[in-house]
């Protein structure tokens, strides 16, 4: 699993990796979660955001 | 039109709703500022969306249309912030990752209002087809050069 980092994910590395990423992120907060787990148990290994609220503020 | 569930916020990272057949859902956002690194000028705002069933299975059953109405109904909220922009893949672990694609294109066809634009590609790594698509505002001030960075990304994916 990937750990929270500044790395870049430049196009040079590319494109595959990025998408990789995106995939195996995905794939172990899924894993966690239909395990139990809480979202935020994986606060310091994702870079979650929450850039909408519910209420629309 | 049916109503969108309602949303709880039981956390400060996601969002969870219940559908009527009793299903758990989890939406959350993964900050992927970095995306297009490469290309300074794109604003920053980018985010890999997922949506995650936490107990059932929504692909049995009958066919949930207030999922998708709840989904188009956090991407209005999202997109009040024009600049935003919303990366998600299609979980492949099980290969049913193109009935997901459907399922996700249905919905965002019949209930997008007209102002979000959708981007699709294909990314082929390891023999694995990875569905990814974009969505962002009309009135993204980057909208071309971010649609640009996006197809030249998946291009590059499947450089070989």
């Amino acid at each position: 699993m990937d750990q929270v980092s500044d790395k870049k994910m430049t196009l040079n590395s590319k494109g595959a990796s990025i998408f990789k990423k995106m995939l195996d992120d995905k794939t172990a907060i899924q894993a966690h979660i239909r395990n139990g787990g809480k979202i935020s148990d994986l606060k310091n290994k994702f870079r979650f955001a929450k850039p909408v609220h519910s209420s629309g503020k | 039109m049916p109503n969108p569930y309602t949303l709880q916020e039981n956390d400060p990272y996601s969002f969870e709703f219940v559908t009527d057949q009793g299903i758990r859902c989890l939406v959350y956002f993964l900050d992927y500022h970095n995306l297009f690194a490469e290309y300074p000028n794109i604003a920053k705002q980018i985010y890999m969306f997922s949506l995650e069933a936490i107990q059932g299975d929504p692909d049995e059953g009958t066919s949930d249309e207030r999922i998708g109405i709840t989904l188009l109904r956090i991407f209005s909220l999202f997109f009040k912030e024009r600049q935003n922009v919303a990366v998600y893949v299609c979980d492949s672990v099980d290969n049913r990752q193109l009935a997901r694609k459907r399922k996700f294109d249905s919905w965002f066809w019949k209930y997008n209002d007209g102002s979000l634009l959708k981007e699709d590609d294909i990314a082929v790594i390891e023999g694995t087809e990875i569905y990814n698509s974009m969505i962002l505002h009309k009135e993204n001030e980057h909208l071309k050069e971010i649609i640009l960075a996006f197809k030249e990304l998946n291009e590059k994916a499947n450089d070989k």
